[in-house]
């Protein structure tokens, strides 16, 4: 009797891890996660992928990842950019990866009246941003430098695959090239069945499919004006990255100064927006738009918006309100505890 | 005609066994509800007994990469005394202090100081990396409230 007993108690307990071991195993059997974190393009990158191929998905999208910093690293003495940087003036041969980019970078300069410009960088680095020390440069200084931020000088030819930069220019593609970098890797995952994704390249996300569980990823947005988080939405198969002047800047004699230079007037841009954020089937547009559109500010955006919209985003202004476009509407929510302001949908 | 006939008797036939096994079960059921639902539910309690002990876990454990590569890994809830490790490659330092249910970098000689500025963190909160460093110290479950942050 007492037997029996026992085994009242112990056979349901051992039915039951049984139970959760299957249903454990059976995820895995076929479908296989894999991870991998490294440091390049200047970020850390993080990858995880879920398919019967995602570790062969890994393994290449790391070698993209190095291949494409060796091409677009402005640190890098030996990379491509830097090789076309300091040989301006002359027609150069390039790969069709920087053809690619670079041809983007000009159009979408034309198309957004110069609010994004691959061609800043000498301005940027006046500034100090890409260097160990901050300081605001002579209004003389930023007069003499800004004659050559302008893409619509870059000259490519298609056929020779070679391109020619006025002499003195410098161009730097850190707005786009993170982007760039998500679009070649949703190619490898297509060429390797990768069912579910997420991806980040420090601050540039990307998610496919769903969740293994089914339900859609939970991206957060932070919070531009200190800890914690402004609001979440539920996404699948979008690129999703945010622009805003909290990120990097710093102070001088009172006054703050960001690090997004407006390539038109040479100053940190002054806009009416904390952050953009915006999500996007391509990751290089998306990345360039969080740019442009932080630099337009928030009516100019909104315009710009309704003359594609072929993409989505979250403006938060400098108030602290929430703009949201309309298809963002029942996926997007803030926060409990964002006080600063309240949710408005863009129409 | 005939044919059709015989079926219909075997077809009644037929649900005459099927009620007869139904009253036997429902019977049966009667009989042993207590013990039935008893079992079930040890089962069920088994279950959620361990997923809740295995989410758990993952809560508080930290994993220290260097370079990419994974160092060790530390279960901060188990930290008693709290203490410091240093990652040393070549000349580069980082001293990172464990603390119950905190981790933290407070000193290194990178140039930036981003590590050690963002000061402790805990309870599945944000990783702290140190770029010029390679190194990232990282919550093994990230914490079930976001799957990606941008910003």
């Amino acid at each position: 009797m007492k037997h029996k007993k026992i085994a009242f108690f112990l056979l349901p307990l051992l039915l039951g891890i049984i139970a959760m071991s299957l249903l454990q195993g059976n995820q895995t059997s076929e479908i296989e996660e894999h991870r991998t974190d490294l440091y390049t393009m200047n970020t850390l990158i993080s990858m995880t992928m879920w398919g019967v191929n995602s570790q062969d998905a890994i393994a290449q999208g790391q070698d993209l990842l190095y291949r494409l910093d060796h091409r677009f690293s402005v640190t890098k003495e030996d990379s491509e950019v830097s090789y076309l940087n300091e040989n301006t003036g002359n027609w150069l041969p390039i790969s069709t990866a920087l053809e690619e980019v670079l041809y983007f970078s000009r159009q979408f300069a034309i198309d957004t009246n110069f609010s994004f410009d691959p061609t800043v960088s000498p301005i940027v680095k006046a500034w100090g941003f890409t260097e160990t020390s901050n300081q605001v440069p002579s209004f003389e200084e930023i007069q003499a430098l800004l004659p050559l931020v302008d893409a619509s000088l870059i000259e490519i030819d298609h056929m020779s695959h070679e391109i020619y930069l006025p002499e003195g220019m410098k161009v730097d593609l850190g707005a786009v090239a993170k982007g760039y970098a998500v679009d070649e890797l949703i190619l490898i995952m297509d060429a390797n069945n990768v069912v579910s994704a997420s991806i980040d390249l420090g601050g540039n996300v990307y998610v496919r499919g769903t969740k293994m569980d089914g339900t859609l990823w939970n991206v957060g947005i932070q919070n531009p004006y200190g800890a914690g988080y402004v609001g979440a939405m539920q996404l699948q198969d979008k690129a999703i990255i945010t622009s805003g002047g909290y990120q990097r800047y710093f102070t001088e004699a009172g006054n703050t100064y960001h690090h997004i230079i407006d390539p038109r007037t040479g100053y940190p841009a002054d806009s009416n927006l904390a952050s953009v954020s915006i999500v996007s089937d391509s990751g290089m547009r998306g990345d360039a738009l969080s740019t442009a559109l932080f630099v337009m500010g928030k009516e100019e955006a909104i315009e710009y918006w309704r003359r594609y919209q072929n993409f989505d985003m979250i403006l938060i202004c400098e108030k602290g309100n929430v703009h949201i476009t309309p298809e963002l509407e029942g996926n997007f929510s803030l926060v409990k505890g964002y006080s600063q302001g309240e949710l408005q949908v863009i129409s | 005609m005939s044919e059709e006939k015989q079926t219909e008797v075997i077809e009644e036939k037929n649900q005459e066994t099927k009620s007869g096994d139904e009253f036997e079960f429902q019977t049966w059921r009667k009989e042993n509800r207590k013990p039935l639902t008893l079992m079930i539910s040890l089962v069920l309690l088994s279950m959620v007994g361990i997923w809740y002990t295995q989410t758990l876990a993952e809560q508080d454990i930290v994993t220290v990469y260097v370079q990419g590569e994974k160092l060790f890994q530390v279960d901060l809830s188990s930290v008693k005394e709290s203490y410091t490790y240093d990652v040393v490659q070549g000349s580069h330092f980082n001293q990172i202090l464990f603390e119950t249910n905190a981790v933290s970098v407070v000193e290194a000689n990178c140039p930036d100081q981003v590590c050690v500025l963002q000061g402790k963190s805990s309870e599945a909160g944000r990783p702290i990396v140190c770029l010029p460093h390679q190194v990232l110290i990282e919550f093994v479950s990230e914490g079930d409230e976001f799957d990606a942050v941008v910003g």
